[in-house]
């Protein structure tokens, strides 16, 4: 039988639909992103730089976010063609690095009033302070994730690929209290 | 344990977040150095009370190594650098 590999989203098998609280509107929205772009930029720079040169090769529609010390996390729905991280590698060329993690790193998304209470259960950052497109590595639980202030109510989350579906399940538990609301790919 | 760690790069997170390798002060002995050196430096430490400089690596966040001077009985916290900063000569 001929080998014919295909590939299976990390989070294809979770189960969408409404779960814990049943009344009232969910609390929070849980969605798992496309797995589509993830690059790990490291260097001396700094955010503004790493934007522009990520907005010079067509990749306007990435987030480019704090990631630690001289590190940002670009991220982005779109595929991550050879090409394109190659003339995002060219862009950045001499002062940053850049480690393509689209493989290796799934991104979940988590909306809704409640997404604070829900980050909160896991997470020991001060969200006071974590404005609109702030990112930063941190754990929640014992999983570490980054996390990316998309909108006021929307934080992506990023994980290692083998932990995508342990961190949505621990999502979903602390999400049950107020209603969850989960969205397959 | 200090509950709370003031990274210089990430802010305040709690300590779940790193890991500590314990005393900064000793000082790795060159390769050469006779064995009672090498021994002394990796085997024999102090266990103060009080103030102490420490390794810590901020392993869920930065992912970089730190300094934290630290109360061993109160946990208070005086100062917290980037130990490769420090070593180049600069601040966190
Ligand atoms: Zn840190």
């Amino acid at each position: 039988m001929p080998e014919s590999p295909c590939h299976i989203p990390a989070l294809a098998g979770v189960r969408p639909g409404r779960l814990g609280k049943e009344d009232g509107a969910p609390g929070v929205t849980l969605r798992a992103l496309p797995e589509g772009l993830v690059v790990l930029a490291l260097g001396r720079s700094d955010r503004k730089a790493v934007l522009a040169a990520t907005v010079s090769v067509g990749l306007a529609k990435c987030s480019v976010s704090d990631a630690g010390f001289e590190q940002w996390l670009i991220a982005g729905d779109m595929p991550a063609s050879p090409v394109v991280l190659a003339s995002l590698a060219q862009a950045l060329a001499g002062k940053v690095y850049v480690s393509d993690q689209s493989h290796g790193r799934v991104r979940i998304a988590l909306s809704g009033p409640r997404s604070m209470n829900v980050l909160a259960k896991g997470c020991g950052i001060d969200f006071a302070s974590f404005t609109v497109g702030t990112g930063a590595m941190t754990l929640y639980g014992h999983l570490g994730c980054h996390v990316f202030r998309a909108e006021e109510t929307v934080f992506h989350l990023t994980v290692l690929r083998s932990f995508a579906l342990a961190l949505w399940d621990e999502l979903v538990e602390a999400g049950r209290e107020f209603g969850v609301e989960a969205r397959a790919l | 344990m200090a509950s709370l760690i003031p990274c210089p790069h990430c802010g305040t997170r709690p300590r779940e977040e790193f890991a500590v390798k314990g005393d900064a002060a000793p000082i790795r002995p060159e390769l050469d150095a006779p064995a009672s050196d090498w021994h002394e430096y990796l085997h024999l430490r102090d266990n103060p009370k009080g103030r102490h400089h420490e390794f810590w690596h901020h392993v869920s966040g930065c992912r970089r190594w730190l300094i934290v001077e630290r109360d061993t009985a109160s946990h208070e916290i005086y100062s917290i650098t980037d130990a490769a900063s420090a070593k180049q000569g600069g601040g966190a």
